[in-house]
Parts: structure tokens; C-alpha cells; sequence
């Protein structure tokens, strides 16, 4: 019975959370896939036609993994932080506390949200960079499977920020100056391998390089990919700042006096 | 015998900075009562309902709804309870009718049935016709009526409002009294604070005054009003006097030729001081209280250096 209770709880909030960036469609997806096709106008083919092949496919096929997952994590983190600092800011954040909710369920509702957003964002960035490129998804269970967790871990981390937030402006500090270059910089425009020392074992250090590296493999079957070690590395840093978003939340820190 | 709807025993909250919120509260509101919290500003009534809804985390102290301990069994506890804040709190770009269906599905309302619910609560609050408008295109008495209708969909045992009729129209505030009355009637408890305490006289047939984060007074409210040091009578009289009677023990002042105010205290008896009237020659055409009685007796407890409850 409450299990059936919580269902449609969660189901409340989640179609609450796609209708709010569903509403709000030009603001909230299509920035995504400007940018991206802009990338794929620019970088794939005008001065990607100057480039050779990298990792053994044309250049804008090789930089179209990393514009998508761009596109997953940041509508994914930028969702949730919105949402929830949104939320508190509007005070309708009390609509789910003073309801009968487990902590759990709030951060599964706008972690979902965060999710279908970002999911949203990168199909269509996809589609957009169909034109360009000969995409074919090689291996499907593991590119959905990156982008979810990837997506699944951003939104997460997405709360942690709202919550914090203290305006507008700190809702944006780390998905500027974080996740951008880090992403930038994770091998989205090359190979890490050929990168020098000590650039290479930095670059190792980026976990954004293995959701790269193993979203690029998943979807054009290239380069090297330790399946194992990039689920291992998504699944417990999904773990990990989930398990803090739930505590935050149950505990009730920016949330209750 | 029923659990009472709240039962408060020693709760403290004290916010950073070392301001008071509450200070050891005890508090029983019997179910199915029309309760009235009153108190001037920052006496620690929002504080308190704040504590009763979890967006305020006690100290110490145990708090519990209709017996479900809200540290133990918050879930239970929520689940009895429909909650009108004092300031507005649902999404303003939502549609009105989207904000009550969500908040049904918060309390585990099939989708179907959130649906239904929904209809029917904004009807009984008059906003049937504004189910699909934006809620920031409402004015402020609608907003206030679509958070009642929000806190009414899932069907609550006990109904807390933080003063919701503040800044409302009259009709709209007798529409929402009617209101309460019914759900009242009905079997629902009614918890409010309001600073109209003749909105808390006619409504609520039990108080508790707070001030600094203590009850100053709890009881019926006949009782309390009974409990009253002095009252003052406004007396319009059918001919002019030109000096105030004598009427001992009463205290009578004449602020101009039509009118006599008395003071009673708690042991005089209006029957002899309308007999003392009839020997002076006087002939009484109006009477009313000086001030609402509810208003004196707060005023009693906590200083007339705080009259806004």
C-alpha cells in the first residue's frame, strides 16, 4: 500500500519536473543543440574537413560522443540546481516536506527530472549531428548505459548545488567553471593518449575522460574502453554523491530552520 | 478516549544566533476542536506550527499527531495533516489546477483520483472556473484559497492555517469562516492563528496564548473570556446626561453627553449595574463591549506595549 503510495508521489514529482523544463523548451534544450550543431558545423566539418581522421574515424565523428555527453551532464545538473534552488527560493520546496515523503524520494524525483532532461538534450543533439556525421551506436547497452549513470550522477550532484545555492549566480558556478573544462579537457576534442606528460596522467585523473572514452567507444566502437573500470568508477561516484544528496535532504541542511 | 490531534510535551526551539522560538511548550489540542493560537509577532506561533508540519526542527521536547510521534513516524503523521502557511509556497507559473494535483500525488493519490479531488476542492473554495489559469495571475485572497484547497485535497483529520485570511477581503474572510465551520462541523480539527482575534472569538472554541515562546493561557474559550479582570461597557443612552452617575464599584466616564463608558471587574454583575442605571433615571439604548474581549484579554497577558497579536 505505501509502496503504491510512494509510486505515485514519485510520479507527481517527476511529471512536475518535466513539465517545468518542458515549458520552458527554448530556454532549457535548445541552447544544447545550437551549440552542438554549431560544434558540428565548425569543428566537424568546416575545419574538420582540414583535420585527419581521428582515433580512426572522420574528426566530426569523433568529437560527436563528447558534444552529446556535454549536453546529457550539463541539462542534467543544470535542471536539478535550477529546480531545486528554484524551489527553495519560491519556497514550494515546503510542498514536499511537509508531505508524507522520505527523503529518498525527493532526491529520486529531481534526480529523475534531471535524468530525462538530459537525456532529452543529448538525443536531440544527436539527431542534430546526424547530417554530419555517419553515425551507427556500435554498442548500445553501453552508450545508454554511460549516459544514464552519467546523467543519473550530474543530477545529483545538480541537488547538492541547489541546495547550497545561495543565488542565481552560485547555481552556475560549477557548471561553468567546473564541468565545462572538465569535460573540455576529458578528451572531447582528443585522444588523451596523445597528450605529453604529465598532461596524459592528469587527464586520467579527469573522470570525465572515462565517460568520454567510454561513450565514444560505446557509440562508434573505437578506442580503448576497461568497460569495468568506467561503470565501476560511474556507479560508485553515483553512489557516493547520491548517499549525500539523500543525507543533506533528510537532514534537512538550507532546507529547515 | 481518541489521541488528541496534537500533543505537545516540552518542545524548545531556539534558532541560531540565540533568538527564542519556543520555550518548553506544552499543548494538547483535543480532536475534532476549532483551535485558536494567538500571540503578538514573534511570540513563536509560526515557529511552532512550523515544528507541527517538519519545516522546523525541534530541540527537545516530543511532538506527536493524533498519536504518531513526528520524529518516529513523521510519515504517519504528515498524512493526517493539511497545511495553510502564512506566505504563499506553490510554483506561481504552474496552473492552479496542476498545483493541487500535484500535491495530491505528494499524499499517494492515484493519478485518476488527484484529478477528481482536485476538481472538487477548488470548487468548494470557489476556484473551479481558474483550474487551468496560472497562479501568478491570482489575486491575494485566491492565492490564499488555492493553498487551502491544496491543503484540503488529500482529505486531512487536521487542518493548520497561519493566519489565512490575512489581507483578505471581508466577504472572502466570512467565506473562508464558512468554510472552516464546515470542515470543522465535519470532523476535521482546525488549528489557527490569525491576528483578528474576533476571527478567533467567533471560530474557536479553544485558545492558547503565546508569547516568547511560551503558553500564557490555555483553555475553552468561554472559560478564559469569563476569566477576564475587567471588561469595558459602551452604554448609548436614550437622553443626554451631563455628568457621569455615580454607579459604585463600577468606574463610569462620560466621553460626551450620548455615551457613558463603565468599567467591570471580573466580580460585578451586569444585572445591578443596569438596576443602579434605572435608580439614576438613565435609559440605556445601545450596548457593546469597548474593546472585542478576546482583544482585553490578551492584552491582559501580554502588555499593551504589544497590541498586535
Amino acid at each position: 500500500m505505501r509502496r503504491q503510495r510512494y509510486w505515485y508521489a514519485y510520479r507527481g514529482l517527476v511529471v512536475k519536473q518535466t513539465r517545468r523544463f518542458a515549458r520552458a523548451w527554448v530556454q532549457n534544450l535548445l541552447p544544447s543543440v545550437v551549440t552542438a550543431a554549431l560544434f558540428m558545423i565548425i569543428f566537424g566539418h568546416l575545419v574538420g574537413r582540414e583535420i585527419a581522421g581521428m582515433g580512426g574515424v572522420p574528426y566530426a565523428d569523433f568529437i560527436l560522443p563528447g558534444l552529446i555527453l556535454l549536453a546529457v551532464v550539463t541539462n542534467a545538473y543544470n535542471n536539478v540546481t535550477l529546480a531545486f534552488y528554484g524551489a527553495r527560493l519560491q519556497r514550494h520546496i515546503e510542498e514536499l516536506l511537509v508531505a508524507p515523503l522520505p527523503a529518498w524520494l525527493i532526491v529520486a524525483g529531481f534526480a529523475t527530472g534531471g535524468v530525462l532532461r538530459g537525456l532529452l538534450a543529448g538525443a536531440l543533439v544527436m539527431l542534430v549531428a546526424v547530417p554530419f556525421t555517419s553515425l551507427q551506436v556500435h554498442h548500445p547497452a553501453a552508450t545508454l548505459g554511460i549516459a544514464v549513470l552519467s546523467a543519473l550522477l550530474f543530477a545529483l550532484a545538480g541537488l547538492i548545488n541547489g541546495l547550497f545555492a545561495r543565488s542565481f549566480d552560485h547555481t552556475s558556478v560549477i557548471a561553468t567553471f567546473v564541468l565545462t573544462p572538465l569535460i573540455y579537457l576529458g578528451g572531447l576534442f582528443y585522444p588523451v593518449a596523445r597528450l605529453d606528460e604529465p598532461w596524459q596522467s592528469l587527464a586520467a585523473a579527469n573522470p570525465m575522460h572515462y565517460m568520454i572514452a567510454g561513450f565514444r567507444h560505446g557509440l562508434l566502437g573505437t578506442g580503448a574502453f576497461a568497460g569495468t573500470t568506467t561503470f565501476a568508477i560511474l556507479a560508485a561516484a553515483t553512489v557516493a554523491v547520491g548517499g549525500l544528496a539523500w543525507w543533506l535532504v533528510a537532514r534537512g541542511v538550507r532546507i529547515r530552520a | 478516549m481518541s489521541a488528541p490531534a496534537i500533543a505537545l510535551d516540552g518542545v524548545a526551539k531556539r534558532y541560531p544566533g540565540g533568538r527564542v522560538g519556543l520555550d518548553g511548550v506544552d499543548l494538547t489540542v483535543p480532536a475534532g476542536s476549532f483551535f485558536g493560537l494567538l500571540g503578538p509577532n514573534g511570540a513563536g506561533k509560526t515557529t511552532l506550527i512550523g515544528l507541527l508540519t517538519s519545516l522546523v526542527r525541534p530541540d527537545r521536547g516530543q511532538a506527536r499527531v493524533f498519536g504518531h510521534d513526528l520524529d518516529g513516524a513523521a510519515v504517519a503523521a504528515k498524512e493526517c495533516m493539511g497545511v495553510v502557511p502564512q506566505e504563499v509556497n506553490f510554483n506561481s507559473f504552474e496552473p492552479v489546477g496542476e498545483i493541487v494535483e500535484t500535491q495530491a500525488a505528494y499524499y499517494g493519490l492515484a493519478p485518476r483520483r488527484a484529478r477528481r479531488r482536485a476538481g472538487e476542492v477548488l470548487e468548494l473554495v470557489g476556484l473551479g472556473d481558474r483550474r487551468h489559469q496560472t497562479a501568478w495571475g491570482l489575486s491575494g485572497g485566491l492565492k490564499r484559497r488555492l493553498m487551502i484547497a491544496r491543503a484540503l485535497v488529500h482529505e486531512p483529520r487536521l487542518l493548520i492555517l497561519d493566519e489565512p485570511t490575512a489581507g483578505v477581503d471581508l466577504a472572502a474572510r466570512h467565506a473562508t469562516w464558512d468554510l472552516l465551520r464546515e470542515l470543522n462541523g465535519a470532523g476535521v480539527t482546525v488549528l489557527l492563528t490569525t491576528h483578528y482575534l474576533e476571527e478567533a472569538e467567533a471560530l474557536c472554541d479553544e485558545l492558547a496564548i503565546l508569547d516568547g515562546g511560551q503558553i500564557l493561557r490555555q483553555g475553552r474559550t468561554t472559560a478564559l473570556l469569563h476569566g477576564l479582570a475587567h471588561q469595558t461597557l459602551v452604554l448609548e443612552l436614550a437622553a443626554p446626561v451631563w455628568e457621569a452617575p455615580a454607579l459604585a464599584p463600577a468606574t463610569v466616564r462620560c466621553p460626551d453627553a450620548w455615551t457613558l463608558e463603565v468599567d467591570l471587574g471580573a466580580d460585578d454583575d451586569i444585572t445591578q449595574l443596569f438596576g443602579r442605571l434605572a435608580a439614576a433615571g438613565l435609559q440605556v439604548a445601545g450596548l457593546r463591549n469597548k474593546q472585542n474581549r478576546l482583544e482585553s484579554l490578551f492584552l491582559e497577558l501580554v502588555g499593551q506595549g504589544e497590541a498586535a497579536p
